[in-house]
């Protein structure tokens, strides 16, 4: 039986890469590989769906023929181990941020960010095949040397944001929404490179001009703690502190609630590999307002308003014209159904899996 | 007298960085009528009498404190003043955490260890100085280069302008 391992630093089941890998583990394990998940950093939450990157030699039912596929998508040592092993290595790109964001705010994650594009650049001529979740990932590993590339999309099961939200928090806000003015959201990491403030500095611009009971969520852990607090100095310096929330880390069932109480989606960030909220706001029937930088275009395709310009005045205007237009609205709520539908698991799931045998055999 | 004028690291909120900033975003953008009116119904607003301007003003200074820090690729004096600014490290970890008893732990520990962080810091600092001195230097150093190479370049122009005009000086 053809072994397929995956690799990656840090396993977690709620981050969007955690869940993309036990997923294909699974789509592997039922097209008949031998699969497992190894990793360095394992959260307690899938402890035991993981086992330890250094116990690879000594795997059970180790056979001639193996792969790697490692998830790249931060520098860390484990890569440069695993191209120590025998073992022929394929890459996962999920993208590595650009480390010019973190300097100021993060100097040891711009580090880690640097290393990983030093590793990349060394390693990806030589990886025998790499699948990107994006065409904006593929255009950068394909200029980097690597010769065979396929674009496959995180696995994302939309089937998961079917349960039941937290009845308390979606009571609270369905409160506060009955009061009047918008609801704003934007969800991700709280991190320099997706630029929450751009989005609180065109909601401050947008409560003055257009509907001063309009509300911001800020939905996501923090990665930069100087970055968390420049944000909330922000907010009190415009006035907003009152209508902006910081939820910090949620759980899932909160998330749901939040999506199922917003009236527009945010996203105005400079560097994304592929983005997956924009495609849960879309499952929510949640229009989209993104920036067109990187693979967010990928990503939104035709079912949100892709901006080229940024500046606050430009965005009030338009989550203005998604409040005032309803026909815009529910023509991007249907072409929203749509791409979740193009990118839901019982498409990207068979195409990943093409992809990947295809390039196992044209590269073997 | 040595030109020390410091060159300002270019921040990407003003109009020119953020043009090069913009300018690998793609061209063929689904919804370009929409896009357009959006971009009508923003200036037009700022056109109306009740047009906030001095709060839109205070959000665009606000904004100056994200800019993103960068030096052209081939703006040498931009590079020295990043070189500069980053040189100015901070001995004192942020202590921020959810949980407020590792918190406290980080502010035990951040100044339990000050004495040596702080005096490595200083040391940093002051590398980061010495760095930037010889950035100036070089910075300094090519700038006469580029100024003499200019000169020669232009006294060679004149001199073939010269030989064309008389050639029996060849």
């Amino acid at each position: 039986m053809t072994e397929v391992h995956q690799f990656l630093p840090t396993f977690a089941g709620r981050d969007a890469i955690g869940m993309h890998t036990l997923r294909l583990r699974k789509l592997l394990r039922d097209a008949g590989f031998d699969s497992d998940i190894y990793a360095v950093d394992i959260h307690e939450d899938v402890r035991a769906q993981a086992r330890p990157a250094s116990g690879f030699r000594n795997r059970p039912r180790a056979t001639d023929d193996a792969w790697i596929l490692y998830h790249f998508s931060i520098g860390h040592q484990l890569f440069d181990q695993v191209r120590e092993l025998d073992v022929p290595i394929a890459l996962d790109y999920h993208n590595v941020t650009d480390a010019k964001f973190f300097w100021r705010w993060e100097p040891r994650a711009a580090t880690t960010m640097l290393e990983g594009r030093r590793q990349l650049a060394v390693a990806a001529p030589s990886v025998r095949f790499a699948l990107a979740d994006s065409e904006f990932n593929e255009r950068e590993i394909i200029d980097l040397g690597c010769e065979h590339t396929a674009v496959a999309p995180i696995l994302i099961d939309f089937t998961d944001y079917d349960t039941p939200p937290d009845a308390t928090l979606l009571a609270e806000r369905q409160r506060t929404r009955a009061q009047g003015g918008s609801d704003w959201l934007s969800v991700g990491r709280v991190a320099p490179n997706k630029c929450q403030h751009d989005v609180m500095l065109a909601f401050a611009v947008y409560r003055r001009i257009y509907d001063p009971r309009a509300r911001l969520t800020l939905v996501g852990g923090q990665s930069a703690g100087l970055y968390w607090r420049a944000l909330h100095t922000l907010a009190e310096d415009l006035g907003i502190a009152g209508a902006v929330t910081f939820t910090d880390v949620v759980s899932h069932a909160q998330l749901l609630a939040y999506y199922r109480t917003t009236d527009v989606f945010v996203l105005l960030s400079e560097h994304e590999g592929f983005n997956v909220p924009v495609l849960e706001a879309m499952h929510f029937d949640v229009p989209v307002v993104a920036f067109a930088a990187s693979a967010v275009p990928d990503t939104v395709g035709d079912a949100g308003i892709l901006l080229t310009d940024k500046s606050p005045v430009v965005v009030a205007a338009a989550a203005e014209r998604l409040r005032s237009d309803a026909l815009l609205r529910t023509s991007l709520v249907e072409s929203g159904r749509k791409r979740v539908e193009h990118f839901s698991i019982a498409r990207t799931g068979p195409h990943m899996l093409d992809a990947l045998t295809r390039l196992m055999k044209e590269s073997s | 007298m040595a030109r020390r004028a410091r060159a300002t690291v270019r921040f990407l909120t003003d109009a020119r960085a953020h043009d090069a900033l913009s300018r690998d975003l793609p061209r063929d953008l689904p919804r370009p009528d929409v896009r357009a009116e959006i971009e009508a119904a923003a200036q037009a607003a700022t056109a109306r009498p009740d047009f906030p301007s001095e709060y839109v003003d205070r959000v665009r200074e606000q904004s100056a404190r994200f800019a993103l820090r960068t030096a052209a690729p081939d703006d040498i004096r931009a590079a020295v003043a990043l070189l500069e600014e980053q040189s100015n490290v901070q001995a004192l970890a942020p202590v921020d955490s959810r949980n407020r008893g590792v918190a406290t732990a980080k502010q035990v520990v951040r100044k339990a260890v000050f004495f040596a962080v702080n005096h490595l810091s200083e040391q940093v600092r002051a590398l980061g100085w010495a760095a930037t001195s010889v950035g100036e230097a070089a910075a300094e150093r090519i700038e006469q280069l580029e100024a003499r190479v200019l000169e020669l370049e232009t006294r060679l122009h004149a001199l073939d302008g010269r030989e064309a005009e008389d050639p029996s000086q060849s």
